[in-house]
């Protein structure tokens, strides 16, 4: 099954294409295997924020470190830009790498701690031409200020920078590379709310001025849910649902999507709250040991017997979302209000 | 204790500790209070003192690498006044602490329900037998199913969602009438946070709990909090119930803040970030702490501010009623 892309229109090929993807994993002692990632499919566009939503233990960083080659890829495939991404090999793959950048949660473990941010920078610019025994000075500076930073910080250390400065370094340093998508795993999850409120305009403005194209990856859904074009969410290693943010947080199709946006506090004056009691009760399910049939019944509250024997796939629904639920059209959801 | 008088009343706290950089102010005049049942938010971003001023009431800083002055009187007893022996009484059976990591409150080495039963045996006397009973009948009230088995787990069994029920659990067990929750939720996935807060709510209504909420998610604290002291650079700032707050700040750090936050309905457009950042507790600004981040500080702003009393809230911003600050609702407060 091929999963159609859900903007209505037609649509220019994708710049990102996942389609069916596993990653497994094996477990320690013994054979067993851990499906961290099962049958996921989706596309970005080019210029496109892409939000993947989930819990802990639901596969998104997995998705993520799939997609670059960090983790093992069992059967799927990934294409960029029409090119086989996860089958390149040696030369192939160094030349493309560069073109699929990412940006990780804590920038201390991503940044060499003996390393100045000059040396940092130069690092990648080293890579993208191998000609040039130091990097211009001009393209540095370029890159700082396009991250927010200047000259005044060439010379630190990572020590030297607060949080929020080591995030642009880190975002500097993949742009350094002129990729053609950012994947940012948990990027401003760790940062004080002030701060990524900054990080948050920077990744906008990349996007709208460079034409960026982002996977961004986050457990908060304010956050994707302000920065992403499309979301999809995800529970443990299959994909519920892939909406646009707007009719995805106003009217969620997966049951899941609704309890996750009724568990979201809301920092609105009471007048403006609808309290709700949390719609699931307990925690997730390992993903060592998935529920059969629809991964999120033993949490639903809509659940029924189909729901135990029959896995829901991911389907097209007439808005132009995809949704993986038996019942999505029957049952009616409850989403933010605006 | 009458019903008037509070289950905590923190006066005057100030904290200093000894770092590489020498002798620092933490925690600056930070005092308030808390009545039986309620739950108030010390609301702010890292290093505004949040975390410190709750380990000083505990006395859970080093002694020989921190100071602590004012009062922390909890039914009549000041704890900042105890011995350490005195307070390890009262600490567990008067008051509590959760944290955000439950591992650090537990030990892996000992059975969940053994640890509670200990915390019992630490309070009041009571045979192993009766001990292990209650922890089971504890777990069971914070939402544990099949209490009676699970007492038997080592926390390594458990998921963190069950292990933070377990920590709550355990200083619960005592029944104090005072609950700090340092964090509680913030490491743990939206769905179970809900779950705890709601929990917490429970204990607080249902046993009469004060409890003091420690959070850096406005959200958190506007769905938990009936008031917030909103904390910047070891100061309350900000003293008010969370509505006011959120629909009219009157400290230009709440209102910024509160405007960083993503909004439904201004998606993707740019959200508006404070400048520059917290100052070093080494380098703090004279007068007003927030006034180098601050967009309408002015000359008056370089004088200590003193926290001004405005009848059911307070504010340390000598401009409060010159400027109309943003809330959480679109437009300017009025």
């Amino acid at each position: 099954m091929r999963v159609a892309a859900c903007d209505g229109g037609a649509r220019a090929e994708p710049l990102l294409s996942i389609d069916r993807l596993d990653v497994q994993f094996r477990l320690p002692g013994g054979g067993a295997t851990l499906k961290a990632v099962d049958g996921v499919s989706f596309e970005i566009g080019r210029r496109e924020i892409f939000g993947l939503i989930g819990e802990s233990g639901s596969g998104k960083s997995s998705v993520a470190r799939a997609i670059m080659r960090l983790a093992p890829i069992a059967s799927g495939s990934v294409t960029l830009a029409g090119i086989r991404f996860d089958q390149l090999q040696g030369r192939d793959l160094r030349r493309h790498r560069r073109r699929v950048q990412m940006v990780f949660q804590d920038a201390t473990d991503s940044l060499d701690p003996r390393m100045t941010i000059r040396q940092a920078l130069a690092e990648p610019l080293r890579m993208r031409d191998a000609s040039a025994r130091d990097a211009p000075e001009n393209i540095v500076a370029d890159l700082l200020h396009r991250v927010g930073l200047d000259e005044s910080h060439l010379d630190r250390k990572p020590r030297g920078l607060s949080g929020g400065q080591r995030q642009r370094v880190a975002i500097a340093r993949a742009l350094a590379l002129e990729p053609e998508l950012l994947v940012c795993d948990e990027a401003v999850s760790a940062l004080d709310v002030s701060v990524q409120a900054g990080i948050i305009n920077l990744l906008l403005s990349l996007q709208q001025e460079l034409g960026i194209a982002v996977l961004f990856i986050s457990h908060d859904l304010g956050v994707v849910a302000h920065l992403a074009e499309r979301i999809g969410v995800m529970y443990l290693g299959r994909l519920a649902e892939v909406a646009t943010a707007e009719s995805l947080t106003a009217r969620p199709r997966h049951p899941y999507t609704e309890a996750l946006l009724a568990a979201e506090p809301e920092p609105k004056p009471s007048s403006l709250r609808a309290p709700r009691p949390p719609l699931i009760i307990g925690d997730a399910p390992s993903a060592a040991n998935p529920p059969s049939g629809c991964r999120f019944r033993t949490r639903c509250r809509y659940a029924r017997e189909l729901c135990a024997s029959e896995p829901p796939r991911l389907r097209p629904l007439p808005d132009g979302g995809l949704v993986a639920c038996h019942f999505a059209e029957e049952l009616v959801l409850e989403g933010r209000r605006a | 204790m009458t019903a008037k008088s509070p289950a905590l009343d923190v006066r005057g706290l100030e904290v200093g500790l000894l770092t590489a950089d020498g002798r620092v102010q933490a925690v600056r005049e930070v005092s308030f209070s808390i009545g039986r049942g309620e739950i108030v938010g010390l609301v702010g971003e890292s290093g505004s003192g949040k975390s410190v001023t709750a380990l000083a009431i505990m006395g859970l800083l080093p002694r020989a690498s921190s100071y602590v002055r004012g009062s922390a009187v909890i039914a009549g007893v000041d704890l900042l006044a105890l011995s350490p022996r005195q307070l390890a009484r009262v600490r567990g059976r008067d008051v509590g602490m959760i944290f955000q990591e439950p591992m650090s409150a537990l030990d892996p080495l000992f059975r969940i329900g053994d640890q509670i039963a200990e915390t019992v045996r630490a309070h009041e006397r009571a045979s192993w037998r009766a001990a292990a009973a209650r922890a089971v009948e504890i777990l069971g009230e914070v939402g544990i199913p099949d209490a009676a088995t699970r007492a038997r787990a080592y926390p390594h069994q458990l998921s963190g969602g069950m292990r933070q029920r377990v920590m709550i659990a355990m200083a619960l067990v005592s029944a104090p009438a005072v609950l700090i929750a340092d964090e509680p939720t913030t490491a743990l996935d939206v769905t179970v946070q809900a779950q705890i807060l709601g929990l917490l709510r429970r204990l607080s209504s249902d046993h009469g709990t004060a409890i003091v909420l420690i959070t850096h998610d406005l959200g958190v604290a506007a769905e938990n909090c009936a008031r917030i002291h909103t904390m910047y650079a070891g100061e309350i700032v900000e003293t008010c119930c969370v509505d006011d707050a959120l629909l009219a700040p009157k400290h230009p750090y709440t209102s910024a803040l509160i405007q960083c936050i993503p909004r439904a309905g201004q998606r993707r457009r740019p959200l508006s970030s404070i400048p520059g950042r917290a100052p070093p507790l080494a380098a703090m600004p004279s007068g007003c702490r927030f006034r180098p981040r601050c967009v309408h500080a002015s000359d008056a702003c370089k004088a200590p501010q003193p926290l001004l009393d405005l009848g059911d809230r307070a504010v340390r911003c000598v401009r409060y009623d010159e400027i109309a600050l943003p809330g959480a609702v679109g437009s300017v407060a009025p």
